[in-house]
This record gives structure tokens, sequence and C-alpha cells, in this order.
């Protein structure tokens, strides 16, 4: 500047004033003038335009560019700043994505990065801005575009007053809110000072307050999204396996090992095979599939090979000359008589190796002790020799080629497979059948109020806990509430009509409203578990596996290996590969499922408890039975009833409930079972058939919608909801209860002689599912953690919330001597 | 805001700047207001005992940020500044840093046993992570910045303190001083040249601080008429460079440093200050040691992680902070623009006579 002022000075004429200081007088007129205003504000907006934020973003690129040569001003190196914050964060979420193992998880990273970023941005926008705003009419973080165009906070410095660029509307708005007096000389002064002093207020109070919300914010909102997402994330699993289910068996051949194996195998062609080198190849030329049995099989076909290749090496006398060279006197061979020379031949024929040395030992000549010492040096160079030539890798490796060929569809085709069944019942976080457990689990927990120190009396598995809360639920003074339903129940105690009876049943059954629907929830979550994993799934995977077994085994049975096709699948299915695979799906889907009605069984157990017919059925069958029917043993049975669905292990089950826990004896045991696992609706289920088109029934139905819709749910088909229910009961009571009914023809089935015994018994843990105890324990656990968490830091977003906002209020507002002065001017 | 209007000398005092006792400073403090209204370089002080003045700085900043600064702004002070907003801004980076921490930890002394030790796990891991991040921000700065200032001599961070006369107050008459702790290079538009002539501490001429800058930089003096105006434009260029580098490289930095802090080794030690520091037994005794080993072996995961993605994602993690850290460096130490102007053209190039010229 100086100098431009210089050189315009020393080109102006000199003035010969008198006055000195007037040397200095200096015409500028159309020589110096002032910037032209090009600043102006940008429409005041809580929420920026995607746009807008485009735009930003590629001139910051650009800004870096001219930064890193060295060129760029203040606000460039400011807004780099964010620019560097945002991509090191994005950095770090990119990192921590590929090192989560669960998709969830990973998606997590980036959800966390985006809220947390989100938080920051949101919290001054929403608790501060907007309401200070809608009150005072000041937005804090007004912006504005310099001469420069560059985009800048207006109130970011409070000394660099840029409350010119307001309009005399906005500065009228902010007046009237302000509460600044009307008709005061130099009224705006007065606006821009309290919009000022309203902002200096508003962004100290975003800065106190900022890193308190923010986190908590940000961690509250990844809470929030976390369930869609895992629910997204499982439907889309679900969809994608079942199209690759359906389009990619046979197909594909993604797993395709054979180049590795082909370099492995060059590589290593002259490794002498032994255990260790066994035990790897088998372990990879295995299909992913988690048996024994085959493998065991294929290191048996792994041998079997090594012993055809041990074969070659033939022992003749070129062989024997060469291994004894030198240790033999010269010329022994060819010297040797008719009788020896035969000897010789035979043992060579037969490769016996101790034959070979006694023979020339004894060829040899010298005393018995000589010719032994002599038997054993041959022994030790012949077997070394041998040894040498024992088989290396590449004298089978043509063959391993030949059988990873035979299973490279298989693998491929099973990963497919397992994918489907992993996404429905796989033992992960994010399965369904793991979602669906927890959302049972939680909708247990959330129906039945428990708080927070009930919570904790269940963690330690107190089973009272449980109790009462069902209890409070089924325990329902007004159970028809007091509409229709009540009227008819009422008046139709003394009918004799069949369709009225079965309605009243009906309607008793139902007992009321709320444990109806807690019930028919559980009910309805167990009927859509069976139609993701049930009966026809299960069948449709065993129908994929039977076929990709079937062209396994024609492969291997081309390839000549009929000992691996034998295993892979056939006509006796125990202890095939096949076999294995659809146990282990079966166990895995019966476990959850038989969790589930075991939760609905309890929770109908304790209603019957309340309602007397628990106590009344076990009377009765002790009566029939001629047994002590004392009001003493029949309330022991009551509490064994719970008891046993709430704790009971398949071991239990095992020695029939006899043990220190239960101690019943085998009536009892009998009466129990059958009414925990009888068909107990049976008799609504043939009252139901022997009314279909009754007149009076379907009367009532039409006038009464929620039986109408309960007997439809009766009705419908196809293992869902209450029938699925007795269908398990059924099984339950053939495999668990009668366990040993079963036993004969099971024991026949031998895998290497082992018995199958230890197969059932898996099976039969799978029926008795989880108990409920544990279940409650890790829910109970689950569900208090993250109440305590919300608790804390819900609670403490509102505290900060609330005293933000109310801080808020206090903003901008006149000081006494402000009010004082405006008063006193007139 | 009023600044006193006085000449510009704020060399003679510097030396009398007692660095300790607040009885001291108390003393100087009226001689030494007159020199600083304008800023006073703390170029020997910085010299002497960085660590010292660093700390001095940043306790004064941070007591301010959470007592005078929030005060004044919440009342709405008429002499709050754009430097107190600033300085304000350690208050979300430590309360968001602690309740960053509590969202991962406070709750789990709610849970029982086994769930609070998995919950540890992680929250330990989180707390390791914030404290990382800002470990590596702080310290990766030093990376770019500690080579500039051997190789040029400049120093980015050069301080200055600056005295305000604020405006009176209806409820502070009196009390009408406040000081801050400035950078001479804190803006690239407007560096505070002023403090940098003729300051005493670099030497008797006017042009002291320019000549070793140019000396450092090995600009013949043949080169120019007088320093400045060689190496000024210089000195902007690299402290641009400077900010731009330290600043993207402290970002990747920070990211590694969380990315240390996930590892797996962090589960083994207990990081809970009470046994730390009340359990002498098993904790005192070694816990910088053990702190040390599992951060070595922490480092060694990150970039050895036996998973193959991991292992690549965190090379490439380490790759870019260092990677941005050397380019930052080839950038700052080395002079691309050699020819920038003859002796005169420096001073001539400033204006260009054919265009019209504007003064505000």
């Amino acid at each position: 500047m100086t100098n431009v002022l210089n050189s315009i000075i020393a080109n102006q004429p000199m003035n010969n004033s008198v006055n000195g200081a007037a040397a200095f007088t200096v015409d500028t007129k159309g020589k110096i003038k002032p910037l032209e205003d090009k600043g102006r504000l940008l429409p005041s907006r809580v929420f920026g335009s995607p746009v807008e934020y485009v735009k930003d973003l590629k001139k910051d690129v650009v800004n870096i560019g001219r930064a890193a040569n060295g060129k760029a001003n203040d606000h460039e190196l400011g807004r780099i700043n964010d620019v560097a914050m945002k991509l090191g964060s994005l950095a770090l979420a990119a990192y921590l994505f590929v090192k989560n193992p669960l998709k969830l998880s990973k998606t997590m990273e980036f959800v966390g990065f985006g809220t947390f970023f989100g938080s920051m941005a949101l919290w001054p926008k929403i608790a501060i801005q907007a309401p200070i705003k809608a009150r005072t009419g000041v937005d804090i973080h007004q912006k504005y575009i310099d001469s420069q165009n560059r985009k800048k906070m207006l109130f970011q410095d409070p000394q660099y007053d840029l409350t010119d660029m307001f309009s005399r509307e906005d500065l009228d708005k902010m007046g009237k809110k302000l509460k600044v007096k009307e008709n005061l000389p130099d009224r705006d002064r007065f606006i821009k000072q309290r919009a000022k002093k309203t902002a200096v207020q508003g962004n100290t109070l975003w800065m106190l307050s900022a890193g308190l919300a923010s986190p908590v914010m940000s961690a509250l909102a990844c809470n929030v999204m976390e369930k869609p997402l895992n629910k997204a994330f499982e439907t889309s699993a679900l969809k994608s396996t079942q199209k690759a289910l359906e389009k990619n068996i046979g197909n594909l051949a993604k797993s395709n090992n054979t180049a590795v194996l082909e370099s492995f195998l060059a590589k290593n062609a002259n490794a002498v095979v032994d255990n260790n080198v066994i035990n790897n190849l088998a372990d990879n030329l295995l299909p992913d599939v988690n048996s024994g049995e085959f493998k065991k099989e294929i290191i048996k076909y792994i041998k079997s090979l090594l012993n055809n290749a041990k074969q070659a090496v033939t022992m003749d006398e070129a062989f024997v000359s060469n291994a004894l060279n030198g240790n033999i006197a010269e010329g022994l061979l060819s010297s040797l008589t008719e009788a020896q020379r035969a000897a010789l031949n035979t043992a060579m024929e037969k490769g016996s190796i101790k034959n070979v040395a006694q023979t020339l030992a004894a060829a040899a000549g010298g005393n018995k002790a000589q010719q032994m010492k002599q038997a054993k040096l041959y022994m030790g160079l012949l077997e070394k020799a041998c040894a040498a030539k024992k088989p290396v890798l590449g004298d089978i490796s043509a063959k391993l080629l030949d059988l990873n060929s035979a299973l490279v569809q298989f693998s491929s085709d099973k990963k497919v497979l397992d994918d489907f069944v992993s996404a429905r019942v796989g033992e992960k976080a994010g399965s369904y059948i793991a979602n669906q457990w927890e959302r049972v689990t939680n909708k247990l927990v959330k129906s039945l109020k428990f708080n927070n120190a009930q919570l904790k009396e269940l963690q330690n598995g107190n089973i009272d806990v449980l109790i009462q809360g069902i209890e409070k639920v089924v325990n329902n003074e007004n159970p028809y509430g007091s509409g229709i339903l009540n009227k008819f129940m009422n008046s139709s105690k003394n009918s004799n009509n069949n369709a009225i009876k079965f309605i009243r049943e009906l309607v008793e059954y139902r007992c009321g409203k709320k444990y109806d629907r807690l019930i028919s929830n559980l009910i309805a979550m167990a009927g859509e578990y069976e139609e993701v994993t049930g009966a026809d799934v299960i069948s449709s995977v065993q129908q994929k596996t039977k076929t990709i077994c079937e062209a396994a085994k024609n492969s291997l049975n081309d390839k000549g290996i009929s000992s691996l096709a034998e295993k892979m699948m056939s006509d006796s299915t125990a202890g095939t590969l096949e076999n294995t695979i659809n146990t282990q799906i079966k166990e895995r889907t019966i476990g959850a499922r038989a969790s589930f009605y075991r939760l609905i069984q309890l929770i109908d157990v304790i209603k019957k408890e309340k309602d007397g017919t628990l106590a009344k059925t076990i009377e009765e069958s002790l009566k029939n039975m001629g047994k002590d029917s004392s009001q003493g043993s029949v309330d022991r049975l009551v509490q064994i009833c719970k008891n046993i669905l709430f704790e009971a292990t398949p071991t239990d089950y095992a020695e029939k409930l006899t043990n220190s826990r239960y101690k019943l004896d085998k009536d009892e045991f009998k009466i129990i079972s059958n009414i925990l696992f009888g068909n107990s609706d049976e008799s609504i289920r043939a009252g139901l058939n022997s009314l279909q088109g009754d007149t009076l029934l379907n009367r009532v139905l039409s006038k009464i919608p929620f039986i109408k819709n309960y007997v439809e749910k009766y009705n419908r088909a196809g293992g869902q909801g209450l029938s699925g229910l007795n269908d398990y009961k059924k099984e339950f009571m053939e495999k668990v209860i009668n366990w040993e009914n079963g036993m004969t023809p099971e024991l026949s089935r031998n895998i290497n002689g082992t018995p199958t015994h230890s197969l059932n018994a898996i099976e039969r843990s799978g029926y008795v599912g989880k108990p409920i105890k544990s279940m409650l324990q890790e829910t109970a656990e689950k569900v208090y953690n993250s109440r305590k968490w919300l608790k804390i830091f819900g609670g403490a977003m509102v505290v900060i919330t609330a005293a933000t906002l109310i801080a808020g209020l206090m903003v901008g507002r006149k000081s006494k001597i402000e009010k004082q002065t405006e008063e006193n001017i007139k | 805001m009023v600044l006193n209007i006085g000449v510009q000398n704020n060399n003679a005092q510097i030396s009398k700047i007692a660095f300790g006792s607040n009885k001291n400073e108390q003393k100087n403090a009226k001689t030494e207001d007159k020199y600083i209204n304008d800023g006073l370089l703390l170029a020997e002080e910085r010299d002497k005992h960085p660590l010292g003045l660093n700390v001095k700085i940043q306790a004064n900043k941070m007591k301010n940020a959470f007592t005078k600064y929030p005060k004044k702004g919440i009342t709405g002070s008429k002499n709050a500044n754009f430097y107190e907003f600033l300085t304000m801004g350690m208050v979300p980076y430590l309360s968001g840093s602690a309740m960053l921490i509590a969202v991962f930890n406070y709750a789990a002394k709610y849970f029982n046993t086994e769930a609070a030790q998995k919950a540890s796990k992680l929250g330990q891991k989180m707390g390791l992570g914030v404290l990382f991040y800002g470990l590596a921000k702080v310290l990766s700065k030093k990376l770019i910045e500690l080579p500039v200032k051997w190789k040029h001599g400049i120093d980015v961070n050069l301080p200055y303190k600056k005295k305000i006369n604020e405006l009176p107050e209806e409820d502070n008459k009196n009390n009408l001083v406040s000081y801050e702790y400035h950078k001479a290079y804190e803006s690239v538009d407007f560096p505070r040249w002023d403090l940098l002539y003729d300051n005493k501490y670099y030497g008797e001429e006017r042009n002291a601080y320019f000549n070793k800058i140019a000396k450092k930089m090995k600009i013949s003096s043949d080169n120019f008429n007088h320093a400045d105006q060689k190496v000024k434009p210089k000195i902007k260029e690299k402290v641009i460079q400077t900010k731009l580098f330290s600043t993207l490289a402290s970002y990747f930095w920070a990211a590694t440093g969380v990315g240390i802090a996930m590892q797996k080794p962090w589960e083994e030690i207990s990081l809970n200050p009470q046994k730390i520091i009340f359990d002498k037994k098993h904790y005192n005794q070694n816990f910088f040691k053990n702190f040390g080993k599992k951060f070595v072996e922490s480092c060694k995961e990150f970039v050895n992680n036996p998973n193959k993605n991991t292992r690549i994602a965190g090379r490439a993690l380490l790759g870019a902070a260092i990677g941005i850290t050397l380019l930052g460096n080839f950038k700052t130490l080395f002079d691309f623009n050699k020819d920038r102007g003859t002796k005169t053209h420096a001073a001539v190039s400033l204006i260009d006579n054919s265009k019209e010229k504007v003064v505000c």
C-alpha cells in the first residue's frame, strides 16, 4: 500500500501553499477508491443444501492442491482442517471396517463415523441455533460471502463487525423479536449490538455443550440404527442365499483350489510323505464339512495310494549290489551257490529285506555270530536304500489331483448350501435364528414388564420373578371385557349346545387379553420361525444335499475312487457325508424351535396353575392311577412341572427325572409328561372338526371377529402356529420321553462299530431346547445392561439438552443496564 | 478492544521477563505492560525453555477456556473475541473425549462381572483410542514442524504475548486488561512481521531475523538488497505448506493411533485407574513396563495382523500417515521456487503498473 501511495504522491504537482501540511493534500479523485462491496448474506438456513456441500468439497480439494505449493490464505487453511479431520476419520472407519469380522459391526464403523460427524454438525443446529433463531430472530451461524467469494460465518469474530450487511427487513425482524424499544433514535445500533451479544452467547453455549452432547448423541443414534440395519442384513442374507441356492448349485466352482494344489505338488514333488503331510493333504482336499469320518476315509485313501506307489520300488540284483556296494566281498553275488541264488531270488521277489540280508550273510560265510552281525549291517543298508526310494509326493500327485477334481464341484456347491443354512440357522450373530431368538426373548421380557431390580434377580436365575411376571399377565379379573364376549360367556354357562360349548372352551383357553397377546405374539414368532427354517426348508436343503452328494459320488466313481464314493452317500444312510450334513442341520434347527415352544409351554403351565386347571388335572391323574392325591403331592407335582420347563436338561430327561432334583417315580413321570407333552388341545381340534358348517357357530364367528381369527389361525395348514406346537409335543414324546422305544433300531446303525446312541442323545438334547433359566439369565442381563446404559446416557442427553435449551432461553435478553439505557433515551 | 498506540519496540525488555515465580511476574508486569501492547515475541523463552513455555501457555489457555472466557461469552461481553472463541474449542475437545470414554466405560460398573469384563475390554480400547488419538495428533505435527525449524529456521509456532485493553463493562470497570498468547505465523495472510523486524534477540540489525532465515535457507546475500523482501514470501510459502501437511498427516497419525489402541494385546492388561493407583502390589510396580510391552505388541499386531485383509488395511493406514509426512517433509524442506525474483524483482514485482490500483 505504502508503495502505491508513495508513487501517487510523488506524481502530484507540488502545492505552493504556505501550510506545510497541505503538501500532503493529495488529489486522489479517480485514483484511489474503496474496494467494491461484493459481500452478501447467504439465506439463513438451519440445514445446508447437499449441492452447496459438494461445491464446498470441490473447492477444498482444489485448495489442498494449492496449499501444497505454498499458496493459500487463512480461510482456505482453516477449511482444510475440517477436510483433513474427515479424511482421517474415514480412513480409520475403513480400517475398522476391514478389521471387524461381522457385517453388522463392519457397517457400524461407518455408521459411527456418520453419526459422530452428524451429531457434531447437528447438535448446535437443533439445540442452539434453531431455538435461538426462533426466539430472537438472530441466526447465530448466519453465513455470508465476502468480496473474495469466500463463505464465512458472520458472527465468527465479534470484534469484526459485519452487522452492516443486514437489510432493513432483517433488522426490523430482529428488533421486534429482541424487543428493542420502537422509535429509539439510532435503534439499529441497539439491534445490532444485541444481535452480536446473542451470537457471542450462543456460540459460547455451543462450545460448552457440544463436547458433552455429541458423543452421547452419536452413540444413541448408533443404537437406534443398529436394529433396522441388522434386520436389513438378515433379510438380504435370507434372500441372496435363497437365490444362490436355486441358481448356483452345480454351476459354480468358486472354491477351485486346483491351481494351489498343483503348484504345491509341483514344488514338493520330491518330499517324502509322512503322517503330517497326509494330514495336511486330507485337510486341504476335504470339502468344507465337519466330518471326522470322511477325513479318516480320505487319509485311508491317500495311504492306499502310497502303498501302491511303494510297490513300484522293485528289489533286484542291481538294487541290492548298489545298496551294499563296498560292504560285501566283490563277486559274492556272482559266486552264489544254486541254493543260495534261489533263496535270494525268492527273498527279492517277496521284497523281504530281512531274508535278502540273511541269505547274503550266510553266503559270505563265517560263524553264526559273524553272520548275524553281517546280516544286521546289510539290513540297515538295504533299509536305507529302500527309504531313499520311499514313495514321494510326485508319485501320487496325479491321483491326488484326480481326487481333488472329483471333489471341487462338491466343495463349491457345499459352500452355497452352507451359506444358505448359515443365514438361517447359523450359530453366529446376525443369522436369522440368532436374531429371531433375541426378538422372542426381548418380547417376553418387555411384555412381562420387568423392572431393573427384577432383571437383576433374573440374572441370578430366580424363577419366582418370572412366575410373578407371568402371573401378572395371566391374572385378569375381567378376562372377557364388558362387551359382547362377556354377555355371551355369562348367558351361555348352562348351554348344552355343542357349538356353544366349543366356543366357550376356546374363549376360556384364551383366558385374557394380555396373556393372549403375549402367547399369540410368541406363537406367531415361532410360526414365522417355522416358515423360515421349518420342515419345508429343511427338506429342500436335504434334497439339495442329496443332489450334490450324488453328483460327487458319481464323480468319485468315475475316477475309480469307490471307497470314498460309498462314504459320500449310500443306501444305508448312517455314517455317510450326506447323513452327517443333514444331521448337523437338523440338530441346529430343532434346538431353536424347541426353545421357542418350551417358553410358550412354561407360560401356559403358569397360567394353568393360576386358574387351577393344572392342579385339577394332576389330581385326577393321580386318582386314576390310584396314587396319593393329597394337596401336598399335587402341589409338589405342580411345582415340578414348572421347574422342569424352567431348568431341566437333557440329562434330567435321560434319567426320567428321577434324580435328586425331581425325584419322580415312574407313574409321576408319566403323568407329568402327559400333561406337558400330551396333545392338550386335541379336544378343541376335534370340536372344531365336528362343528364344520354349524350355523350357530358361524353366527358367533361372524359376531365375534377375534374368535373367527382364532379359528382361522387354528385351521391354518402347514405346521404353523399352534399346530406347530402340537407337532413339537408329539415329537418330544417320541424322541425324549419315550426315547428308549426308538433305541433298538437306532442302535443297529453303526458307524465303524460305534453305536449311534450318542447321535440320538444330541438329537434328544435338541428337542429339550435351551433351559428357560439360562435363556432368561442371558436375556435379563442383556436387557438390564442396555437399559442401564440407556438410562444413564439417555438421561444424560435429556439433561444436557434441557440445560442447553434453558440456557438458550437466557440468550439475547436485555441486561438491566441495557434496559435502563433504552428507557432513558427519549 | 482499544490498542494503545505507541512506538513498536518490544525487544528491550525481553530479557527481563522472568520465567518463574508469580511475584517476579507481578513486579515486572507494569514495566512489561507498555511494551507488549501490540505483542511481545517470546522468542528467547521459546529457544531456552521450549517445553516450559509451552506448558505455561497451554495451562494459561486451558484455565481461561474453562473459567474466564465462558463467563465472558455467556454474558455476551462486548469484549469477547475470536481468540477466546477458538481457545474455548479446548472445552469440547476435552469434555468430548471424557464423554466418549464414559459412553463406553461408565455403565459397565453396573454390569455383572462377566459382562463388565467384556464391556471393559472394549471400553478400555476406546479409552486408549481417545488418548492415542490426541497424542498422535499433537506429536505427529512435530514430525513436519521440527525439520522445518531445523532446516529453514522457521518456527511456525513462534509465540507472542498480546495485551488487550478492554472496554469497560457493566460489571467490570477496573480489570480491563487481558493477555492472549498468539503465534507470529498464526495468520498466513498477515504474519506478524512487525514483531520480527528490529528484534534485538535476533541481532542488532533491523533485518536480523530475516538475514538469519536467508542464511539458513542458503540464499546468498548477492541475491537481495534486503533479506526481508526476498525471504518473506518464502517463509509464507513454507508456513502454508507446513500447516497443510502437518494438519493432514496429524489426522492420519491419529487414526493410526486409534487403530493401535484397537489391537488385542490391550485386552491382557487392566487400565483401570483405580487399580493402577491403589493396587500397588499388582499394577504400580510394573505398570509402565507392561504398558510399554503391550504397546509394542499392539504396534506389531497392527502391522502384522494374522488376518490378511486387516494386515493390508493396517499397513495402508500407517503407510498413508508416513507417506503424507514424508511428502510434507519433502515439500517443506526443499525449495522448488529458487528463482523467485532477481535482486530487485521482489520489490518491483509487487506492483503491476499496468493495472489500476485499489486501496482499501
